[in-house]
């Protein structure tokens, strides 16, 4: 679902979002195929793993970039000016409320930034695993 | 006590899903229109960190060049533009050598072309520099074809640099960054000077490669391994641990170079 949105963007970061997320998509099938003790687990949650792993992937290379540029650029007393366009103060502090919105929906379901951070599949299903048996606690 | 009414996307994942959707809908038309412009935010913000580690570093930090018309701070994103075009941030470091105060003057700059330490024609684009403010050209028609003047900073008028990428890391794109140290800073190329100095000289973040993925096991020892042999940074996991560049507490774990 997040996907299909972002194949309307520039072919080129459309296509290098597209690729980090296949290529963990991947590592998860094979994780499926191989790993026993995960199996049936992942398998039962297949479907929340895969859409958590879009929301990781969408988080990662579209919302942190854009809060990192308004939380800085609302420090300085000037506008900014980036390639043939400016942003300025109003468009900064609508990227801070945007993402702040988007972070409010993660932190209803307590999903935090450190959750959605991850080198490979199996670190992130077995941060996953061990949420799902907290919020279960 | 009552649990606080949390959600959870394993159990709510249909009203997770609804969320995001509704997210999206909503500011479709406002994502749209910058995206295209993220990987530039990335860069931007990694830019932003470097000078929130200098002022955390006790550094004077100033914005230059704003822009005449409108005030604003101009980014440089390519390497193509000269540099008095764009802003910069000039930082500041005084220190009294007995009763004589001396000051250090440092520019960080955005693409602008390095000299190589071996090669003198031969320069090197980091998407971040560190430098004395000297800058030098040459009018060659082989560098761009002789429309206009080549700008770039000498070879010993390089203080440090940082690469920023925006992707999960791989070996291979970590090992490609030590080529860079070795064709600019050659000389970094072997591990931290240990050797205790009473020299008050300004500390600057050794040659920086700031990666918003975490990588996976492998990447961390590759990261493990290089920081050991040479005076570089390899940063991984940007995006969910930014203070690991400026915040007070961390900066004394990175790597630094005395110019």
């Amino acid at each position: 679902m997040i996907f299909s949105f972002i194949e309307k963007i520039s072919y080129t970061l459309a296509n290098e979002i597209s690729s980090e997320y296949k290529k963990f998509l991947n590592e998860l099938q094979f994780i499926i195929e191989t790993n026993k003790d995960l199996d049936k687990w992942v398998n039962e949650n297949k479907e929340v793993i895969i859409f958590l792993l879009e929301l990781s992937v969408f988080y990662r290379k579209i919302i942190v970039p854009l809060k990192g540029t308004a939380e800085f650029g609302l420090e300085l007393p000037y506008s900014l000016i980036v390639g043939s366009g400016v942003l300025t103060k109003e468009e900064l502090k609508n990227m801070e409320n945007i993402v702040a919105i988007f972070e409010e929906i993660l932190s209803r379901y307590r999903i935090t930034p450190c959750l959605l951070d991850f080198g490979d599949i199996e670190e992130f299903l077995y941060k996953l695993k061990n949420f799902e048996k907290e919020y279960n606690e | 006590m009552n649990k606080p009414n949390w959600k959870s996307p394993f159990k709510d994942k249909d009203l997770l899903r609804k969320d995001i959707e509704n997210f999206l809908k909503k500011y479709n038309s406002f994502l749209e229109q910058k995206i295209s412009k993220i990987a530039i935010f990335f860069e931007i913000t990694c830019y932003n960190y470097i000078i929130k580690f200098y002022k955390n570093s006790g550094y004077l930090v100033e914005p230059k060049n704003l822009d005449e018309e409108n005030g604003a701070f101009k980014y440089k994103l390519s390497p193509t533009g000269y540099p008095k075009n764009f802003s910069y941030f000039l930082v500041k470091k005084i220190y009294q050598y007995r009763k004589n105060p001396k000051e250090f003057l440092y520019e960080i700059r955005q693409n602008i072309p390095i000299q190589s330490y071996h090669d003198p024609n031969i320069f090197v684009t980091s998407d971040i520099v560190v430098c004395d403010g000297i800058f030098e050209e040459k009018k060659d028609k082989r560098y761009y074809n002789g429309m206009r003047k080549f700008i770039f900073i000498p070879r010993d008028h390089v203080i440090t640099f940082s690469e920023v990428k925006h992707y999960n890391p791989s070996p291979e794109m970590i090992f490609n960054f030590i080529g860079l140290v070795n064709e600019l800073t050659q000389n970094l190329l072997k591990p931290v000077n240990q050797t205790f100095s009473h020299k008050k000289i300004p500390k600057h973040l050794s040659p920086t490669l700031m990666l918003s993925g975490k990588g996976n096991y492998h990447a961390r020892l590759i990261k493990k391994s290089l920081e050991k042999r040479y005076t570089v940074n390899i940063i991984l996991g940007l995006f969910s641990w930014p203070s690991q560049v400026y915040g007070r507490r961390h900066i004394g774990n990175l790597q630094t170079v005395k110019r």
